[in-house]
């Protein structure tokens, strides 16, 4: 290798007069290292061996000499950033670096967004399907970086190193570390949602974020992406007002872009060894208005990359989703029996059908006007809502399961009302048919809505990142697409017509709608499980069960005993409905199905029976938890690893600093949260992971069990 | 944050108290320059050891470039020769152009006014003439961060440009000819009678050595 080296010294040098003899390079050379007077530079290659078609990382490392420095991707007030000129062989790919989160540096009244001591800016480089495996992969790169202590000097390093191939992947003994303690200063995704606004020179960044503990947050500053939207050297303030935490900052010097993208640094006390977290902020539309319309405007961190969308744009897709809802097992059948109720009364005038329906549109676009005007009113009240956010309290969902189990005893006969909303009584003409048009509309929303939340989330959440008028227009459009089909039926004789003759045919057919509502009652039982215990679920379906008695004796109809009976039966539902309480505890915290939850009891049992045990110490208010959440333990190679180590997994919440966790805290000497310790079945001592953890890190410790 | 003064700044300096010079200092790199507002205005001493005030320059296009011989990035843009033609170009249609060293005594780039005149013969410079800003109070007031950090003035006083010398931010003089030199052009488009179509840019270079 020493040989090779100094033979690749003299090529160096003979490069220097000859670029064009990039590509005469040798394949089986090697040049991993400059050294400047400042740095020390290496590229480093994950893997040792690569199969043809996959994609390595690719390291530049840089080892800063004392108080200098090398820069960020927007280096702040002077300075530049480094760069990577790549050569490769046709058809490889190379991706941008992912630049570690920077740190401030200040210098004289100055800041800088840059890394002190070392750095590794990493990038993937995907080899081509086609390379002969056996071939080692030639990569060759030109770094170029500025690194300034007071004074600043550009310095360049060419690189040249190969890349062995083969069948199979092999990692690279040495650098296994380097990477992993790169990757862990590497932004993460934001855990919570956020959004950005702009008034007069104060940029403000607000997440929604609740349950946090203020005063364990310090050193808030945002980094972004570009130059000249945000002023570097001017403080940023950060403030919690639960639970809004908000950062801001003054303007940069350029206008207001369209959206903020960068990197948010956090130190996080929590109160073991502090943390240092950074959240990736990804295209924050920047809106110019008032903090609290702002507010409303919430943009979803899981989001698809919101690309701009116009309004047309989002208004006819909403009318689009509305179409499709008449087609949702739980509102066909409701659109199907306003039919059957115009084929019944054919004979009516056209302007009482015309009325009708009219009345029928006006119903749901005032149900989704009320429920698209209580969603604007939380979200500006704070609450980290989306659409469908009605379904996160089980007592709803419950209560929209009996709405749906009573429509579907409706329409298999069980009852009749007059009047029915349904449509179906004898009083479909007239005022009373106005009105029981208007509240079949009603109802076609409410049993719409739960339909929606699924399938209409995604694009109902970015309408929701748009402006609270906006979002409106986006949801009565949707309503309007909804109540579109009956409108056009009632509004356009000829359309009237395709609707076959009525007949005994009807009866069956209204019979057979009710089970498309019976499975969307169980759907949402299924939906209450996920939220609730065994216990509400029991409570919710006797609560059914004694709805159906009310309305079977509803339906013989009779004396004062039978009402009094079925009134009592229903009070009797609704009041097992409103004793549902949500599941407590780190269910709602962890989403983790393979979890349990932590009592020492069940620690000592496990520990009795020989199995490896995985403890997560975790609290509500603990981001640094939520993030090693996202990051490492809801990633299917942990889930993949926990399953075949064997291990059970612990989840123990300290919200409220339950003593037995403190007592397990402080023997792994740990004042606070996060603490991740692997319990080995044999004679090792428990192995404690690092605060910060990645998926790797998580899933070498499951298999070294 | 409110923006700090040149009374303030001065005491601050006075003081200089460690402390008060942090905070101070995150406000003064933010200056009191703005594009489309009168450009702070400012009283000096040239090289050569004469008064020097921007309110003397009024009824003609005025071009403040902040330098520092040391730094990379300047010696890339006179190296080349580019910021020499472009100070030329200028100076012969009538333009102002005022280099200002705001490099504080002991850091890089700072000068007399003997060498700041032999540096200037030496490598063909044309400025009108070279502030010597030792204290940076110049500096400070516009907000000046890098050399080269470039502010174009109208006639009437007015600040119409501030930013870098051209669009490639680098230390590379083979890139400067594939770069769009932002000064040039400006002072193109208002000799034009037209809108700056680029009034902001960022300057790219080393920070001005400030008194630390």
């Amino acid at each position: 290798m020493v040989n090779a080296v100094n033979r690749l010294s003299a090529w160096r040098i003979f490069c220097g007069f000859m670029a064009a003899c990039v590509l005469a390079v040798p394949a089986a050379s090697a040049n991993d290292r400059v050294s400047t007077d400042n740095v020390t530079a290496r590229l480093v290659v994950e893997a040792g061996q690569v199969v043809p078609g996959d994609t390595v990382a690719v390291m530049l490392h840089q080892t800063i000499r004392e108080h200098w420095h090398t820069y960020w991707r927007n280096p702040g007030d002077s300075g530049q950033e480094t760069a990577i000129e790549w050569t490769l062989p046709d058809n490889a790919d190379v991706g941008p670096i992912q630049w570690m989160a920077p740190d401030r540096i200040e210098f004289a009244g100055l800041v800088n967004h840059g890394y002190s001591d070392q750095v590794g800016l990493i990038s993937d480089i995907t080899v081509p399907a086609d390379w002969p495996a056996g071939t080692d992969f030639p990569v060759q790169a030109e770094a170029t970086w500025l690194v300034c202590e007071k004074v600043c000097i550009p310095e360049s390093g060419r690189f040249e190193i190969s890349i062995p191939t083969g069948g199979e992947t092999l990692p690279n003994s040495g650098d296994a570390d380097l990477f992993a303690a790169v990757r862990q200063g590497l932004p993460v995704e934001a855990p919570w949602p956020y959004t950005a606004a702009v008034q007069g020179d104060v940029v403000t960044l607000a997440f929604q974020a609740p349950g946090l503990e203020a005063d364990r947050l310090s050193d808030a500053h945002f980094f972004a992406d570009a130059w000249g939207i945000v002023e570097p050297a001017a403080e940023q303030t950060l403030q919690y007002d639960a639970p809004v935490l908000r950062l801001t900052m003054r303007r940069g010097e350029l206008p207001v872009p369209a959206a903020l993208s960068g990197v948010l640094t956090l130190r996080e006390d929590t109160g073991g060894e502090p943390s240092r977290l950074a959240f990736v902020i990804d295209r924050a539309t920047l809106t110019a208005t008032t903090p609290a319309a702002t507010a409303m405007a919430v943009q979803a961190p899981a989001a698809a990359p919101a690309t701009p969308m116009a309004l047309p744009m989002i208004l006819a897709f909403a009318f689009l989703g509305g179409l499709l809802l008449n087609l949702m097992p739980c509102v066909f059948p409701v659109l199907a029996i306003k039919a059957l109720g115009l084929v019944s009364h054919a004979g009516d005038s056209r302007a009482a059908r015309l009325w009708g329906g009219l009345a029928y549109t006006g119903g749901v676009l005032c149900a989704f006007a009320l429920l698209g005007a209580a969603l604007l009113m939380l979200r500006s009240g704070g609450a980290a809502i989306g659409w469908g956010f009605q379904l996160q309290d089980p007592v709803v969902v419950a209560l929209l399961a009996y709405v749906l189990f009573a429509v579907g005893l409706n329409l298999a006969g069980v009852f009749e009302v007059a009047g029915s909303w349904t449509g179906m009584g004898q009083s479909i003409a007239g005022r009373s048919g106005t009105a029981g048009s208007f509240f079949t509309g009603v109802l076609a929303a409410v049993v719409a809505a739960p339909c929606t939340a699924p399938f209409m989330a995604a694009a109902l959440g970015f309408a929701f990142t748009q402006s609270g008028p906006v979002a409106m227009a986006a949801i009565l459009m949707l309503g309007a697409g909804l109540a579109a089909p009956y409108l056009l039926l009632t509004a356009v004789p000829a359309v009237a017509r395709i609707l076959p003759k009525p007949g005994a045919w009807m009866n069956t057919f209204k019979q057979v709608l009710a089970f498309p509502m019976f499975a969307s009652a169980a759907w949402l039982i299924w939906v209450l499980a996920q939220q609730a215990d065994p216990d509400a679920v029991f409570a919710a379906l006797l609560g059914m069960t004694a709805l159906a008695f009310a309305l079977w004796l509803y339906g013989k109809g009779g004396g004062v005993v039978r009402h009094a009976l079925a009134l009592a039966s229903i009070a009797g539902a609704l009041w097992l409905g409103a004793t549902i309480q949500p599941a407590d505890g780190p269910a709602a915290l962890v989403q983790s199905s393979e979890g349990e939850r932590f009592s020492q009891a069940r620690f000592d049992t496990l520990r009795a029976e020989g199995r490896p045990v995985l403890v997560n110490m975790t609290a509500a208010w603990c981001i640094t938890c939520k993030v090693n959440e996202r990051v490492a333990l809801a990633s299917d190679e942990f889930r993949n690893a926990l399953r075949n180590s064997g291990a059970a997994y612990l989840i123990g919440d300290w919200t409220r600093q339950d003593p037995e966790i403190t007592a397990l805290l402080r023997r792994y000497d740990r004042a606070g949260v996060p603490l991740y310790v692997l319990f080995y079945p044999d004679e090792r001592p428990p192995q404690v992971l690092p605060q910060l953890l990645t998926a790797s890190i998580v899933v070498d410790a499951l298999q070294g069990i | 944050m409110r923006p700090v003064n040149r009374r303030t700044l001065l005491g601050v300096a006075i003081a200089a108290s460690a402390a008060l010079a942090f905070a101070g200092g995150a406000a003064q790199a933010a200056g009191d320059a703005k594009v489309g507002k009168p450009a702070p205005g400012f009283t000096g001493t040239t090289a050569t050891g004469k008064p020097i005030a921007l309110d003397a320059y009024r009824g003609k296009t005025v071009v403040l470039e902040w330098t520092n011989h040391e730094c990379p990035y300047v010696r890339k843009h006179y190296g080349a020769d580019n910021m020499q033609k472009t100070q030329k170009s200028a100076v012969d249609k009538g333009v102002v152009w005022l280099s200002v060293i705001s490099s504080a005594p002991g850091e890089e780039g700072h000068v007399d006014g003997a060498e700041a005149l032999k540096i200037a013969q030496e490598r063909g410079a044309h400025p009108t003439e070279i502030i010597l800003d030792p204290e940076g109070t110049i500096g400070q007031t516009y907000g000046a961060r890098t050399t080269p950090h470039m502010y174009i003035i109208d006639p009437d006083g007015v600040l119409k440009y501030m930013g870098g010398i051209d669009s490639i931010a680098s230390s590379r003089k083979s890139d400067i000819e594939k770069a769009t030199n932002y000064v040039t052009v400006a002072l193109n488009e208002m000799a034009a009678g037209k809108p700056v179509s680029n009034p902001v840019t960022r300057a790219y270079g080393c920070s001005v050595k400030y008194a630390w």
